[in-house]
């Protein structure tokens, strides 16, 4: 397995092998950190294939700055964003659209979804977390997920958000004061 | 002392801890596949298209055939009109007629 400068030279030569190895290093990465994002199996896989081949396309544009799962990571938590924007969009136009049609198909999230890698034990509390994840705003969205289910140090979450370290133990801390503010609203709604 | 809605909060909050990371299908293949695809088509988009190559190297055929017969056209033209300037000085040279001289052509190969 290569190292990452030559990981990075590899795949600047546009080599093939690099790029097999790129993805047996940073497949389970990128999916889970889409699928904690998009909360949907073949989009994230979707995605995350959009992720590999947006770094092949532009791996010549890489300065290294940063390191590459850094890169990779803004690359995915983007895209994420991108594809949940553009799904709320399409939820806006199918409700107005049901509103002039006689079928009624707009298609939500399931509201239960809880991510495949949380323990079995943990999974029916999960759900309500990831419910409530989806309320806070973005950028609070960003730094829990990746502190919380990708466990990225707070400099790791820094230099993905291109924000200082402090910034995102603020933003962690907010975020967990807005999940307990829904949470609360759930548990009044389901007791 | 938390209340009971206060542990459950908590609870919740901490139920992602110790997560592991979710299994995909191996995306080798696909991403492989899909880059091929792209390659193939941002390199060369026309030098796969075969009919298009032959529709235009039909349409280059028939110009320069076009052409070939413009210019043996044109070449007969100035041919015949070097003859029948010829004719007409040979003709006024023997004194023949104005008609043969108006109208040489018409003197060789008659009407």
């Amino acid at each position: 397995m290569a190292d990452e400068e030559g990981l990075i030279q590899g795949l600047k030569d546009q080599r093939p092998v690099a790029l097999k190895d790129f993805l047996e290093q940073y497949q389970e990465r990128v999916y889970n950190t889409a699928l904690s994002f998009v909360k949907d199996v073949p989009d994230a896989e979707e995605l995350a294939q959009d992720v590999f081949l947006t770094v092949w396309n532009s791996i010549s544009g890489f300065k290294g700055e940063s390191s590459l799962s850094t890169w990779v990571y803004r690359i995915t938590v983007s895209k994420s964003l991108d594809l949940i924007r553009s799904k709320q969009r399409k939820k806006r136009f199918a409700f107005l659209t049901s509103l002039t049609t006689t079928r009624n198909e707009i298609k939500h999230h399931p509201v239960n979804w809880v991510h495949p890698g949380i323990l079995q034990e943990n999974k029916e509390k999960a759900a309500y977390l990831f419910r409530a994840i989806d309320q806070l705003p973005d950028n609070q969205k960003i730094a829990f997920t990746l502190s919380k289910l990708e466990q990225l140090s707070q400099r790791e979450i820094a230099e993905v958000m291109q924000i200082k370290e402090g910034a995102v133990e603020s933003l962690i801390q907010r975020a967990k004061q807005n999940l307990r503010k829904y949470l609360e609203g759930i548990y009044d709604e389901i007791k | 002392m938390q209340t009971e809605k206060q542990i459950w909060v908590e609870e919740v909050l901490n139920s992602a801890d110790g997560a592991v990371r979710a299994q995909s299908s191996d995306m080798t293949d696909a991403v492989m596949s899909r880059l091929g695809t792209a390659r193939e088509y941002t390199i060369s988009p026309v030098s796969n298209d075969n009919s298009l190559i032959w529709r235009i190297a039909a349409s280059v055929a028939l110009l320069l055939l076009l052409n070939v017969v413009t210019i043996y056209s044109y070449l007969s033209n100035i041919k015949r009109s070097a003859q029948v300037l010829e004719v007409r000085a040979a003709a006024s040279e023997f004194g023949l007629g104005q008609s043969a001289a108006s109208d040489p052509a018409a003197a060789i190969f008659g009407n």
